[in-house]
């Protein structure tokens, strides 16, 4: 019997009417709570630990940089490194606030839980045993008012209603179970009544429902959600009692079928028993039943496939035929994690690289891994096929964003009119993927010899690379080109651009008043149109400008 | 009929309790594995069974199991 350790920042209940469903393949374990650290030390590495986390009791203040937070990123992160079985981290921060308030911003918790997401994202890239749960998300399908009870929380320091708890017990079993299942690979359809409303021998291909507002929609969309797995990589295959000629018909003929002839792989259109058809198919695509899926509308075919060939797993459709389409779409069966089924022998790989990753405790080190990553930015101007991603750049950009100037297009293109090289995007690809376009700089001129930043910003996703360096670096070089001789920047602080405020703060820059400029009254007064007068102004010298962390960026 | 299930539920909840004949005369503290955070789960458990739902204080002042049976009959009233 497999064993599960849960552990949780605030108290689960532990009884069996929530966790009845584990008990005959799972011995379930559950930490004291509160002492989400202790399992993230423990050396017991032989079984599934979940974590069970709620932001507000990592710190009330939903502040990323708290300790408490760093905590369980430092900890988690060295779990992973001797990780040999799966952790998960489910978390939540939802709490209730007020529409209006958040009308114009996000909220402290939705930003933390945000960060969160991101940052386990980037872990789960990383270790590919790590697996989170956004539980914010799976309790809102129930509804979070309904999955939180604060007489719970004031009785017994317990977030969750019962039903919140059905919940979260469901989503890691959901998950739990997906570890040791083979992924499905086929799936197998009926045809009448199930790709298509009626019977074709009957109704004829005018008769059949398909595409037709109602019941024919849905069978259109049941299509196409079979046509999307298909894409993902799932065989499809039919198993039908008709005529062949006329199951074809449809694909070949019908105006609103979805699935084409050519998306099928194997069919079996035949009046003998089904799960005859189904161990042939299995035979033909030297494939393990254990990976069929059989879909059919007829609850009699269903229970005999299930009692002939119990290892394929038949579905049993919802009811209402209308939520048939929601269904196919929510089988975990077929949605393992690709980068696990890809990446299975580079486990190993992964797991010397986050070895190696933990042992970088100086800085040194962290130049090293940095390095061995690869990152390789590159940079553009603006054209008509990455403005929209530069919109959206200049709008949704906040934690890295240095002035947090909202452009729109016309100001932008002002810009750009005066000058072409003044405005440009940054894109990186390093080891963890094609990022894409992540970054985008803007400069104006104060006078001919000295420039400002009007914008520099970074999507947070790919903070921690020190690529904001390069985006400097890249300004600068553009600067000098155009001949200038000095560049000053002053960061607008907002609430939540605390990187970009460190990073103006820190070298390469030097407050304004230690370099000697010169200014003319003239470009003081101009300076002083861009910039506050109570905040500190930086500058930098180009003449004698050393590039940062050259030695990381490859060309 | 009902007392039937409360004490399933009672045994469910304290898998490891020796509870005695006289099962009706527990309370908090008493089988001993019937302590603070195990009273939550059993009024827990309770609540789910018989679909009734405790206000805070009477999860602190229920203490035993005649209190709790009063409240599920006062339920059905």
């Amino acid at each position: 019997m497999k064993k599960i350790r849960i552990s949780s920042s605030s108290l689960i209940v532990s009884s069996s009417n929530f966790w009845h469903r584990f008990s005959d393949e799972y011995e379930l374990d559950f930490s004291e709570y509160g002492n989400w650290s202790g399992a993230l030390l423990s050396e017991e590495m032989n079984l599934v630990d979940i974590l069970v986390i709620f932001s507000s009791d990592l710190n009330a203040n939903m502040n990323k940089d708290s300790d408490s937070s760093a905590l369980f990123f430092k900890l988690l992160e060295g779990k992973l490194c001797k990780a040999k079985s799966e952790v998960v981290v489910a978390f939540s921060s939802w709490q209730p606030d007020s529409l209006v308030r958040r009308s114009k911003y996000d909220n402290s918790n939705k930003e933390f839980h945000y960060w969160m997401n991101t940052k386990l994202n980037i872990l789960a890239t990383k270790y590919p045993l790590l697996y989170k749960i956004d539980l914010d998300y799976e309790l809102s399908i129930e509804g979070l008012s309904q999955s939180f009870d604060s007489r719970n929380w004031y009785f017994a320091h317990c977030h969750l209603s019962h039903s919140g708890l059905r919940t979260l017990s469901d989503s890691i079993y959901s998950l739990v179970t997906s570890f040791t299942k083979p992924t499905s690979k086929v799936l197998i359809l009926d045809c009448d009544n199930t790709l298509w409303g009626g019977v074709i021998g009957e109704d004829g291909i005018s008769g059949i429902q398909l595409g037709q507002d109602g019941v024919g929609k849905m069978f259109s969309d049941f299509q196409i959600a079979v046509k999307r797995l298909s894409k993902e990589g799932v065989l499809l295959a039919l198993c039908s009692k008709n005529e062949e000629f006329d199951v074809w018909k449809v694909f070949d003929e019908h105006e609103s079928t979805v699935l084409s002839r050519n998306d099928i792989i194997i069919s079996k259109i035949n009046w003998s028993d089904k799960s005859k058809n189904i161990k042939a198919i299995s035979k033909e695509l030297s494939l393990d039943l254990n990976s069929f899926v059989f879909f059919d509308d007829n609850p009699v075919e269903r229970e005999k496939v299930r009692k002939i060939l119990p290892m394929v797993n038949t579905v049993e459709p919802p009811e209402n035929i209308l939520d048939w389409p929601k269904f196919l779409q929510n089988l975990d069966c077929f949605a393992k994690s690709k980068l696990i089924e890809d990446d299975k022998n580079k486990i190993d790989q992964y797991r010397k690289k986050a070895k190696f990753v933990e042992d970088s405790s100086s800085s040194n080190n962290e130049m090293e891994y940095l390095k061995s990553i690869k990152l390789k930015p590159r940079f553009t101007n603006i054209n008509e096929s990455n403005l929209m991603r530069a919109m959206q750049l200049i709008g949704k950009t906040n934690q890295f964003n240095l002035r947090t100037v909202r452009h729109s297009q016309s100001t932008l293109f002002d810009m750009i009119n005066v000058n072409n090289d003044s405005v440009f995007l940054m894109s990186l690809v390093d080891a963890y993927g094609d990022h894409g376009l992540i970054g985008l700089a803007a400069i104006k001129d104060i006078s001919s010899r000295i420039v400002y930043i009007d914008s520099l910003l970074i999507s947070c996703r790919v903070l921690g690379r020190y690529i904001e360096y390069e985006l400097l670096n890249e300004i600068i070089r553009r600067a000098k080109d155009y001949g200038y001789k000095y560049l000053v920047s002053q960061c607008l602080p907002t609430e939540r651009n605390t990187p970009a405020q460190d990073f103006q703060k820190g070298s390469p820059f030097t407050k304004m008043e230690r370099i000697d400029l010169n200014l003319t009254s003239r470009e003081r007064k101009d300076l002083y149109n861009y910039f506050l007068e109570n905040e500190s102004i930086y500058a930098i010298e180009l003449t004698n400008y050393q590039e940062k962390f050259k030695e990381i960026f490859n060309e | 009929m009902s007392n039937k299930q409360l004490l399933k539920i009672m045994e469910d909840t304290f898998p490891t309790a020796n509870i005695p004949e006289n099962w009706m005369e527990s309370k908090l503290g008493s089988p001993k594995e019937w302590d603070s955070l195990g009273h939550f789960t059993f009024l827990m458990s309770i609540e789910e069974y018989y679909k009734i739902k405790f206000s805070i204080d009477q999860m602190s002042e229920v203490t035993t199991i005649k209190q709790i049976m009063e409240i599920i009959d006062n339920s059905k009233k």
